[in-house]
């Protein structure tokens, strides 16, 4: 695993942090930092989460809760995401006559209207 | 990227600044890798975007672009490490369904493991599954100079277990620290949660707040704001004498330089403002009223001169 970073490594290595906006995501809880020896510390998904909420908040000009609330869509969607794929391949790990199965239900769901 | 950004943007070479913020909003929207994660075609396109409004938001480097100084090569954003790529890992610990339980999974799982558990398909394959235990939430509410200066405290779990939270230096309302598997027990073999430990800063009677400033309003008397001098302070370091001007008049602000709360990642604090406000005396005395009465004849000034009637 990289190694964290303290809050200036931080603001040093995602463009467009500054001290200011730094608080204001962490009172909207945009990201919540690991308390460990060296003081509280940012991991990896920590940064790139930060610079995903400073680039909508320069595209949008979003209030931090507003933002918060958009991360947390975007986390959601890449749960299911991940949900979907551990589905599929246990799916693909079915016996032929299951999969086929499963294709044929899914495929009648997804065509399916009204 | 394409020579041309106004091309890549869909604007004209005269559009006006908001008419290219706004361009570049719609396709970050429709093409942000992070907002449509697994679309290539998009990303390759926000990529374009980003560079051309990198080049053209900036007016002096337009300006320079047009006269053809400088041409968009050059302008690729340096490579970034988009969210997407660590959001989908199992170890993301803001997805929601982190944890398996019925509450705070995704509907989908929730129903499908409930499922097992409970009759049908027996308990042996229930005993298979292994997550991360929950996340579990706290509230810690601190004084405000706890706030400021940091501080540790105890945070008892129900458990019984004591466990520290360390106050870093200049900590906001509503921050959020995390202290890793602190939180509800795994399943199966998965790892404990975290607790996460919301902090609720306390008003303070005297100083408020503003980013890294603390702002105090502090009463001074006629004859201080008349005359001028030295009058004490407070400060979050102690009590400090301020020099206030002669002829004062309320809502004047003072400002103390390095006197406010340490900024994030760096070992400057902001300033304490200081807003002076003038208090009459408890009683108006007749020495005072006389004086007033005898000023007035030959001193008339309008401070309201300029004000519509």
């Amino acid at each position: 695993m990289t190694r964290s970073l303290t809050e200036a490594e931080l603001i040093e290595a995602v463009q467009n942090l500054t001290s200011e906006r730094l608080s204001r995501f962490l009172s909207a809880r945009i990201v919540i930092p690991r308390q460990s020896d060296k003081g509280l510390v940012y991991e990896r998904l920590d940064m790139a989460r930060l610079q995903l909420a400073c680039e909508l908040d320069d595209q949008y000009e979003m209030e931090p809760d507003a933002l918060s609330m958009v991360l947390s869509l975007i986390d959601q969607i890449h749960g299911l995401r991940a949900e979907l794929r551990e589905v599929l391949r246990a799916i693909e790990a079915q016996p032929d006559p299951v999969r086929s199965q499963l294709v044929e239900r899914i495929g009648a769901a997804r065509f399916r209207r009204g | 990227m394409s020579d041309d950004p106004y091309s890549v943007l869909g604007v004209s070479k005269d559009a006006s600044a908001a008419e290219i913020k706004k361009a570049y909003r719609r396709i970050a929207k429709d093409c942000h890798p992070d907002l449509k994660p697994g679309d290539e075609k998009a990303e390759a396109r926000f990529k374009a975007a980003a560079a051309a409004y990198d080049l053209l938001k900036d007016p002096e480097t337009r300006a320079k672009f047009d006269r053809g100084e400088i041409d968009a090569s050059g302008q690729e954003r340096p490579q970034q490490q988009y969210y997407r790529e660590y959001a989908e890992t199992a170890g993301n610990p803001y997805r929601s369904g982190g944890g398996f339980q019925d509450d705070d999974m995704s509907d989908i799982f929730a129903q499908f493991f409930g499922n097992r558990r409970g009759g049908g398909f027996g308990g042996a394959q229930a005993r298979e599954f292994h997550a991360p235990g929950h996340n579990v939430n706290y509230s810690l509410q601190i004084s405000f100079l706890d706030a400021v200066f940091g501080a540790t405290q105890k945070l008892t779990l129900p458990n019984g277990d004591r466990i520290e939270v360390k106050i870093p230096a200049g900590i906001t309302d509503g921050q959020t620290i995390r202290l890793r598997g602190k939180g509800a027990p795994g399943y199966g073999e998965g790892p404990p949660g975290d607790a996460l430990v919301t902090i609720r800063v306390a008003e303070h009677p005297v100083f408020k707040r503003e980013g890294d400033d603390i702002r105090i309003t502090l009463p001074i008397t006629i004859d201080e704001a008349v005359l001028g001098g030295k009058v004490p302070a407070p400060t979050i370091d102690g009590r400090v004498n301020v020099t206030v001007p002669e002829g004062t008049s309320s809502g004047k602000t003072l400002r103390l330089r390095g006197k406010g709360v340490r900024k994030r990642g760096s070992d400057k604090r902001g300033d304490q403002l200081i807003e002076l406000s003038v208090v009459m005396p408890d009683k108006i005395d007749d020495e005072l009223k006389q004086f007033m009465q005898n000023w007035r004849k030959s001193h008339s000034y309008d401070p309201r001169k300029g004000m519509p009637a």
